[in-house]
């Protein structure tokens, strides 16, 4: 059987960035940009490897759609058990929207004809969860998203797989090979990589990193149709606040906001001899209930 | 804690500021002869380097006519040009982006410095300086136009990133807005639009003529907290209407005119945050940036106002006067670090107010940046080992700044906990606040690892034991005794006695004031507030003698009302049995108060100099700072303990 797993990676959140007000994107200055494996992608990965491992003669082939500088998290997918990796090289990551993403897997996804299709369900930067679904349809293929679960049913070429649904609920779905499976990162424990590995991985580079440099560009710049037109920071709308009432005189206006908006007092200045003020006061306690009369 | 809506940028017009924290205009009176000294350029440097985003410089006088001090800079005159550049690009230089505010302040100022008539558009008086302006005729405002014009010129050419037109607080074009003081019956007064006229002329001028692309603001009042003035509901249709034409890139919301100048720098008895509400209002009725403004001076407040959608900016004029590295402290997760602005106003509007250069009571480098800046805590060629006596104010910013040095310092206190007379003052009411200091001052003074020995009333030879390099006595003073006759009988006490509750306190009070300071006024509010009849007997022309008009309107405010009775050019004569007798300094005339149960006294403080004089004369190497040197205030305390330790 022959998985093949899209893979891409992001700007690391962990590290502080500041968004660009021109166009909207996040941008890390300080030192230098930071770039990671996302856990989907790795939850996907994971899945890959384990059903290959209980298959037995299969194959694990990471795609990734990206820039140059990726070449890191593919010798990761390397070490962290695929069979071969596919570098697709983008070097407008910009202006590739989810649509152009698909059409680029799905150009070099039809010359590969794999049984079943694993990616993320989510980017961690856009997070527009829309290539898995455009891929099915760019490969004629079924697909399923938001999966928690993953199980071969033995001797098909079916999978039962579990969904997450809203408010908690699941939903279990049978589906057939060859499909799309967006994985959610609670679907499994990413193996961990050691450093060894990884470097036992560029060390081993040979014709298991393959770089694919011309599918990016046959995708014409017609589909890479989308600008940032205007971007608006966040504008939070004016929360409800305790203002003063806006009818009020000016001095009234005044006085609500020297005593820092609180609403109108009602208090008693208690007058009098002791005896008065303490009659009163039992006369408020009785009243509010603090105390009780004795009835004789 | 993240700061996310505080540290993200924001496009205002053309300019994209780096975070939402605004260092707004307000007079420093640093300036030399109308032209921006290298003074003022540091100042702005320093905030510029302390993170501000944005720097909106003071306010240029467009106009000879607003020239409300020498040192007010004639942005008309392009002589200005180069003191400008080179203040942008310092503030350039820092990261921050820099405006300059244009403004004509009308009547509101006075004419001493110009000596030429004041300008409004009606001849509505205002209090600040009693004249009775010009009502400006059309060649009276084409002059103005044409004065704008020029200034917004220079400032192109001078590199600014923007201009900020002042039309609130009853500047000229604020004074125009406001049915209050326009009275006029052309085309410039009666409808809204009408009264907007003008600014909107203004701001189509500004936009003739700067040259080049940038961002134009207007700051506004919220609400003029005046009756017959500008109300909320007026602010946000005047927002609208200014915004909508589209010439203008953000409003500044402020409040308070010239009839409640206390309310435009609002003081310590303020809440915090207190105009926040009116930029919500006017930010409703808008959709361009709009800056909050009014005792903002804590990280949380602001991320706070800014979460909840109050304002898209926050403008801290004090709370960066105190601590110009505010920003880069929140940045860096050090809140505790920042030294907060208490609006005690002492040092910054008060000394404006007495048309003095600004200072702070928190921050003696105010105005010497281009000296001494925050960052020039240089370590000590050599390390010496420092007793300082006294855990006041004095004493405590003498120990920070000497172990920022890295002298190794030893602090006495005689009581129990640092603070020194803070911690009195904060007993006042309202004046809780001012207690401030020392949270800061002593959450450093652990911090820094200076050794702190509480509760010892040191001695000669303990000092002498620890055989330091230098000494610094900040001992403080303590209150005078009173000389009048019957000053010794039992109905007299002092103020302290009083703040610190020590003596039992009867209903009818005559508290004899010499101080013209909360010594006196904190003191009978103290008492006012637990029922007591309060009379104060001044020899001054009035209450509060030595405050300034932020701090005397509320004293009368407050006190008034509370049944305090203020005698003024009255002092004491004597004091026999439970009877007080008080005469009028001008006339003699006498006059006998009855059944008095205390007479406290609020006569000013004598310094406690004798383990000074007694270290001087060992030979010990002794300096001495605060009240110890004389007996003034905080002001001048945590400026001789700073300045004292720099050179140390």
């Amino acid at each position: 059987m022959r998985i093949a797993v899209c893979v891409r990676e992001t700007l690391y959140p962990g590290v502080p960035y500041e968004v660009n007000t021109e166009t909207g994107v996040a941008e890390q200055k300080e030192p230098c940009p930071v770039y990671w494996l996302p856990t989907h992608d790795r939850c996907a990965l994971e899945e890959a490897v384990r059903i290959r491992e209980a298959l037995g003669n299969s194959e694990v082939i990471a795609f990734t759609v990206a820039p140059t500088r990726a070449s890191d998290s593919l010798y990761r997918c390397l070490a962290m058990g695929a069979d071969r990796v596919v570098h697709v090289v983008d070097e407008e990551p910009d202006t590739s929207t989810s649509r152009v993403v698909a059409m680029i897997l799905g150009e070099v996804l039809k010359k590969v004809c794999c049984d079943l299709v694993l990616c993320g369900d989510c980017s961690f930067d856009a997070g527009a969860c829309q290539v898995p679904q455009h891929l099915a349809a760019l490969l004629d293929v079924p697909q399923v998203t938001r999966v928690l679960d993953v199980q071969m049913l033995p001797g098909q070429k079916r999978l039962k797989v579990v969904r997450k649904l809203e408010r908690g609920n699941r939903e279990t779905v049978e589906c057939s090979l060859p499909a799309v499976v967006a994985v959610d990162s609670a679907l499994n424990e990413p193996r961990y990589v050691s450093l060894h590995a990884c470097y036992r991985a560029v060390r081993a580079r040979g014709s298991d990193y393959e770089v694919d440099a011309d599918t990016a560009r046959s995708v014409g710049s017609e589909h890479r149709n989308l600008r940032v037109a205007r971007f608006i920071p966040p504008r939070p709308p004016v929360k409800k606040m305790v203002m003063p009432d806006m009818k009020a005189s000016a001095a009234d206006r005044l006085k609500f906001i020297l005593s820092g908006s609180s609403a109108e007092k009602m208090s008693d200045l208690l007058d009098g001899t002791t005896d008065e003020v303490v009659r009163q006061l039992i006369g408020i306690l009785q009243r509010e209930g603090f105390i009780l009369t004795q009835k004789s | 804690m993240d700061f996310n809506y505080l540290f993200s940028p924001l496009k205002i017009g053309p300019v994209t500021v780096p975070n939402r924290v605004v260092f707004p205009a307000h007079m420093t009176m640093f300036s030399r002869d109308g032209m921006p000294s290298d003074r003022l350029c540091y100042y702005y440097a320093e905030r510029a380097k302390g993170g501000a985003g944005l720097i909106v410089t003071e306010i240029a006088a467009v106009h000879p006519t607003t020239q409300k001090y020498p040192e007010c800079v004639r942005a008309y005159d392009e002589r200005c040009i180069p003191g400008y550049s080179k203040m942008v690009k310092l503030v350039h230089d820092y990261g921050g982006k820099a405006f300059v505010q244009l403004a004509h302040s009308g009547a509101r100022m006075s004419s001493e410095d110009s000596l030429l008539p004041l300008w409004a558009p009606s001849t509505v008086i205002s209090p600040i300086a009693n004249e009775i302006p010009h009502e400006m005729d059309n060649y009276d405002i084409a002059d103005l136009l044409e004065g704008y014009a020029v200034s917004a010129r220079n400032a192109g050419r001078a590199g600014f990133d923007g201009v900020e037109i002042h039309a609130a607080h009853e500047y000229l074009l604020g004074s125009f807005m406001s049915p209050l003081t326009n009275k006029r019956t052309d085309q410039y007064g009666g409808t809204l639009e009408n009264r907007l006229r003008l600014a909107s002329e203004v701001i189509v001028r500004i936009r003739e003529n700067f040259g080049r692309d940038f961002t134009l603001g207007l700051r506004i009042n919220g609400d003029d907290l005046l009756d017959g003035g500008l109300e909320p509901d007026d602010a946000r249709e005047i927002a609208a209407a200014m915004a909508s034409k589209g010439q203008i890139d953000y409003i500044s919301v402020s409040a308070g005119t010239s009839f409640n100048t206390h309310m435009n720098v609002p003081p310590m008895y303020v809440p915090l945050g207190a105009y926040s509400a009116l930029a919500a209002n006017v930010r409703e009725a808008v959709s361009i940036p709009v800056v909050a403004v009014g005792r903002i001076n804590d990280p949380v407040q602001a991320e706070k106002i800014l979460a909840e959608g109050q304002a898209d900016m926050v403008a801290m004029a004090r709370a960066l006067i105190c601590d110009p590295e505010w920003v880069n402290k929140t940045k860096q997760g050090r809140i505790e670090d920042i030294r907060k602005c208490i609006a005690c106003n002492e040092g910054c509007i008060g000394r404006l107010f007495k048309t003095r250069s600004i200072s702070c009571v928190q921050n003696p480098t105010v105005g010497l940046e281009h000296e001494i800046s925050m960052d020039s805590i240089n370590p000590a060629a050599t390390r010496k080992k420092i007793v300082v006596v006294g855990g006041g104010p004095a004493g405590m910013e003498a120990s920070r700044v000497a172990a920022m040095r890295g002298h190794r310092v030893i602090l006495y206190e005689k009581q129990d906990r640092l603070g020194g007379q803070i911690l009195l003052a904060a007993k006042a009411p309202y004046r809780l606040e001012f207690g401030d200091i020392a949270r800061f001052l002593t959450a450093q003074v652990e911090k820094l690892g200076i050794q702190v020995r509480l509760g010892k009333e040191v001695e000669l030879d303990d000092i002498k034991e620890q055989n330091p390099d230098v000494v610094i006595v900040a001992t403080g003073s303590v209150p005078l005794d009173a000389q009048f006759p019957g000053a010794d009988e039992e109905i007299v006490v002092n103020y302290w006695q009083v703040l610190n509750e020590e003596v039992p306190i009867g209903e009818k009070i005559v508290l004899v004031d010499d101080t013209g300071h909360y010594q006196a006024y904190g003191t009978a509010e103290f008492l006012a507030n637990r029922g007591k009849k309060v009379e104060i007997v001044t020899s001054s022309l009035s209450a509060g003698a030595a405050l300034d008009l932020t701090n005397i309107i509320p004293i009368y405010e407050r006190l008034l009302p509370k049944g305090v009775v203020i005698t003024p050019i009255t002092k004491l004569r004597r004091v026999s049995g439970k009877d007080v007798l008080v005469y009028n300094v001008f006339t003699g005339e006498e006059r006998k108060i009855e059944n008095v149960d205390n007479v406290v006294t609020a006569i000013g403080n004598r310094a406690d100099t004798q383990l000074f004089y007694a270290l001087k004369q060992s030979g010990e190497r002794v300096h001495a700072i605060g009240d110890c040197l004389a007996p003034r205030n905080a002001l001048r305390a945590i400026r001789d303990g700073h300045l004292l330790a720099r050179d140390l």
